[in-house]
């Protein structure tokens, strides 16, 4: 009896949300959205910031064509000095103290405040880590090593030597690792709530646990560089940066270098992935994309009524940019083939699997532009937050009465400025990508007419790119 | 008159009590009547948790801050001066997402999981009708301040009250008056075309009839529009007033290119101030609102007759004179709209302490009390003006303010009377059971 009440309750439930669907469609509804930085920006000359964008690479592919090899290799090349030696337990306790804070943070998330900007656990993970940290992994090199979650309590625990019962089948990839990655991205963008506190605790958890019980079956080293998806990525990031520790010694060259000289060409598709997903997590607010899916950007109905479509769209821009770069790729080929008049040096897959990495620093350059407005709010309650992080009204640090600003949206020449380094942020990481592409293809084809030739599509890709990234900053949004 | 004023009827229950249902006795019910601070001292020593359900993140984000922080100086006000009842009061924020669905799932969390006493805080029409409902199946007093009209419409259950804030109705429809008498009769409207920018074609066009004006063009210009100036010679040559209710980040650029069409020749400018709502006036390209008019909940900036309560209200909040923050002359606030939270949290004080609310058995009693009150006078608790609430269609109504651009700053013209702002009942909650 109990269980059919159930059922009617649910069905009655389910009448009452479809009866609601109709009136919150029909029902006038009062409008707040009100102007924002969006305003601001509509009315500074982005045309002109973006063609000078578009001008910069392009003249910066141009460049390539006419300087000598000699100096673009030398540009590139690294070097050795002496590092900050350190012992090899330091980051094993590293790591164990981030698995540390990260289980009280997962305990504040499930029982503090369930309001995101007050809870640490949504600000440290989405704007320490995701934001910050992975933008700093991108300068500084692999911090990720000292303060991943996983290895300092498995070496403590298990030992990073230890044999594990199973191995990963070789032909499993990176597919594991891919997955993870594109439902990360699945579940930042079309989640109704991704940083609700209570939620956001249960996925880390659930996630921490999994990669442990991965790490444990398989090996810490294979699951951690084929399987945890976002050691892979911060793995990749860490190659953009120009500095390199090993072992005491320290590499230091042109921002870039490791990705030319790095022969991780089995992550083209993780790496491609990146930049799609992360590129779409900016193209899902414009107006132009709300009038795709037939949604008024003025009355956006929230994201739980647009799930499907962002799914659709984000795996619809992976799917898109690797044809494109598929296709630049193969153009590229061709205008080599014609050239020479012989069979290609090297095959296709190589050339994609090796140029694909050249993407990243466009993924960093983006990323720090996409995230750079919501950094400069969300910092700030990340303070008020460290403050009073149980929501108590604590005042740990004697800050007092703490307002959060936002005025710096609201005024054209701190809007400009933000605008701005916006835009040098993403044309500085376009223009680092033209000049790893060409590196990688000098590499890969010999000599330096036939690498010109090859990246003639992909400066096009580049230019285009650019044009892109420049436009979704500065295109009206709407959610 | 209107249909209202002659349906209401001052309430004879609990006139006793009546006293308290003027905001500006609330708080010193709770310090000078120590019988009933001391038996809800003996009867509970827990918090009233009042569940906030705040537009943390989505599109209503930037009002879900200033919301907040009202809120937070409203309750930070209440406690210091001994809570309700006698028991501290404890705000349980939630983010609603700014999306119906959600808005939903946080009020039934309110009621099931986190034992709040009532919910209270929306802005979002849409999260208001997505929420509605499961705070009437769970019968937990629901206090929103979003202006919208489907309180009083009576779209939603006896569980759902708006008493801070007006709605958009009466809003529009006090405009008329102010309208045809002083800036003219014939009237050419803009608005984008859906529909927030219906409701004021609708309703102004019928006030303004009344009114014996005429809305003589009704522009509707498509939501995802960022640039104008296509549409403006379609507004007539004998226009003698332009009313204006565009929103969304196009607004500057309307306003600039606006300003390039007519120069200074142009008709009498009126327009609401949620299109500029946390912008500074004085903003580049904003030169041409000078000498236009602007709808105000409640002046931005401080006026020559300023009132104590206002001033209290400000320095409470963080505000300034110009309307932005204490802590950041560029941060505008909201403040056409926020008042809503700080006087509707006072609603729900004076309503416990009438009922003598000691739980959520007295749920009911909470909302015939909130119900049974009437005039609610200007008080620090009323900071925004002297209000009249509707216990049949749980809206209150209150002044209006009329703004003209002078020097870059909003100056008062015009203040409504309240009885400009009835309209005819169009339901009557309290014949709904609880």
């Amino acid at each position: 009896m109990k269980k059919l009440t159930r059922i009617g309750n649910h069905i009655g439930r389910q009448v009452v949300s479809a009866i609601l669907a109709i009136i919150l469609v029909a029902y006038p509804l009062r409008s707040f959205a009100h102007p924002s930085e969006q305003g601001f920006v509509l009315l500074l000359p982005t045309d002109f910031y973006i063609a000078t964008g578009i001008a910069t690479v392009a003249l910066t592919a141009a460049a390539l064509a006419r300087l000598p090899t000699t100096t673009i290799t030398f540009l590139f090349s690294n070097r050795t000095f002496v590092g900050l030696r350190h012992h090899s337990w330091m980051p094993t306790l590293s790591s164990f103290c981030s698995t540390l804070v990260l289980v009280v943070l997962i305990l504040i998330g499930l029982s503090g405040s369930g309001d995101p900007l007050s809870n640490p656990l949504s600000l440290v993970i989405w704007t320490v880590w995701w934001t910050a940290l992975l933008f700093l992994q991108g300068i500084l090199g692999d911090l990720w090593k000292w303060i991943n979650p996983w290895t300092g309590i498995y070496d403590l625990c298990i030992g990073s030597n230890a044999n594990t019962p199973l191995k990963l089948p070789d032909r499993l990839g990176n597919s594991v690792g891919l997955c993870g990655l594109i439902l990360f991205f699945a579940f930042t963008l079309a989640d109704p709530a991704p940083d609700y506190p209570p939620r956001l605790a249960l996925v880390t958890a659930l996630y921490w646990m999994a990669t442990f019980i991965g790490m444990c079956l398989f090996g810490r080293d294979p699951w951690l560089s084929r399987c945890e998806c976002f050691t892979m990525l911060f793995r990749l990031f860490a190659l953009i940066s120009g500095i390199r520790t090993t072992k005491g010694t320290c590499h230091v060259g042109f921002p870039g270098w490791q990705i030319v000289t790095s022969r991780k060409s089995s992550f083209s598709v993780f790496a491609l992935t990146a930049l799609a997903a992360g590129s779409f997590d900016g193209m899902n607010e414009t107006f132009w994309w709300l009038s795709q899916i037939g949604v008024n950007p003025l009355e956006f109905p929230g994201r739980s009524a647009v799930i499907g479509q962002t799914i659709g769209g984000m795996i619809g821009a992976i799917i898109l940019l690797h044809c494109l770069f598929a296709l630049c790729i193969a153009t590229g080929q061709y205008l080599v083939r014609k050239h020479t008049g012989g069979p290609l040096p090297i095959s296709f897959s190589l050339a994609f699997g090796r140029l694909a990495l050249s993407v990243l620093p466009i993924a960093l350059g983006y990323h720090f532009a996409h995230y750079l407005p919501a950094f400069l709010v969300n910092s700030q309650y990340l303070v008020a937050a460290t403050n009073d992080p149980l929501t108590r009204g604590a005042d740990l640090f004697g800050l007092g009465v703490f307002y959060v600003t936002t005025g710096f949206f609201y005024t054209q020449d701190t809007v400009r400025v933000i605008l701005l380094t916006q835009c040098v942020a993403i044309v500085i990481g376009h223009m680092i990508a033209v000049l790893t592409a060409h590196l990688i293809a000098l590499g890969l084809y010999g000599t330096n007419r036939q690498a010109i030739l090859s990246q003639i599509p992909m400066a096009v890709f580049m230019i285009l790119y650019t044009l892109l990234s420049l436009w979704l900053l500065a295109a009206p949004r709407g959610a | 008159m209107s249909q209202f004023t002659k349906n209401y009827v001052l309430p004879t229950r609990r006139n006793a009590l009546k006293l308290l249902s003027g905001g500006g006795l609330a708080l010193a019910a709770s310090s000078t009547m120590p019988g009933v601070t001391r038996f809800a001292q003996a009867q509970s020593s827990e918090p009233i948790r009042i569940g906030f359900q705040i537009h943390r993140t989505g599109i209503g984000a930037a009002y879900g801050r200033w919301y907040d922080r009202t809120t937070q100086a409203a309750v930070k006000r209440m406690n210091d001066a001994g809570g309700i009842n006698g028991r501290m009061v404890e705000i349980i924020a939630e983010d609603d997402g700014t999306d119906p669905k959600r808005g939903a799932e946080v009020v039934e969390k309110f009621a099931t999981q986190q034992q709040c006493d009532v919910a209270f805080g929306t802005l979002f029409s849409h999260v208001v009708i997505g929420s509605a409902p499961r705070a009437g199946e769970l019968k937990i007093p629901y206090f929103v301040v979003s202006e919208g009209h489907h309180v009083a419409s009576g779209i939603l259950n006896r569980y759902t009250l708006q008493p801070g804030i007006t709605d958009v109705k009466s809003q529009v429809e006090a405009m008329a008056p102010f309208v045809s008498t002083n800036l003219g009769k014939k009237v050419a409207m803009i608005y984008p075309d859906f529909a927030f920018g219906h409701d004021h074609r609708d309703y102004f066009t019928a006030a303004l009839a009344k009114n014996g004006g005429e809305v003589i063009a009704q522009i509707a210009i498509p939501p995802t529009e960022t640039s104008f100036t296509k549409y403006f010679p379609k507004i007539p040559q004998q226009t003698e007033v332009l009313y204006h209710v565009m929103v969304g980040p196009a607004v500057l650029t309307f306003v600039k290119e606006l300003g390039e069409f007519f120069g200074s020749n142009h008709p009498e400018i009126f327009g609401f101030i949620d299109s500029l709502e946390a912008v500074d006036i004085q903003s580049p390209g904003l030169e041409f609102l000078e000498g236009t008019y602007f709808w105000e909940g409640n002046p931005r900036y401080v006026q020559n007759n300023q009132t104590s309560h206002d001033k209290m209200y400000r320095t409470a909040v963080g505000v300034d004179e110009s309307g932005a923050s204490v802590s950041d002359s560029r941060d505008i606030s909201t403040y056409a709209h926020m008042f809503g939270c700080w006087e509707t949290l006072n609603i729900i004080k004076a309503g416990m302490e009438m009922s003598d609310y000691q739980g959520p058995q007295h749920r009911s009693r909470l909302i015939e009390a909130v119900e049974d009150m009437t005039d609610i006078p200007l008080s620090d608790d009323h900071p925004q003006g002297a209000k009249i609430f509707n216990g049949k269609t749980h809206q209150v109504f209150g002044h209006q303010y009329i703004s003209k651009v002078e020097n870059g700053r909003m100056v008062l013209a015009h203040t409504t009377s309240i009885e400009d702002t009835f309209y005819p009942d169009e339901t009557d909650y309290t014949t709904q059971p609880f």
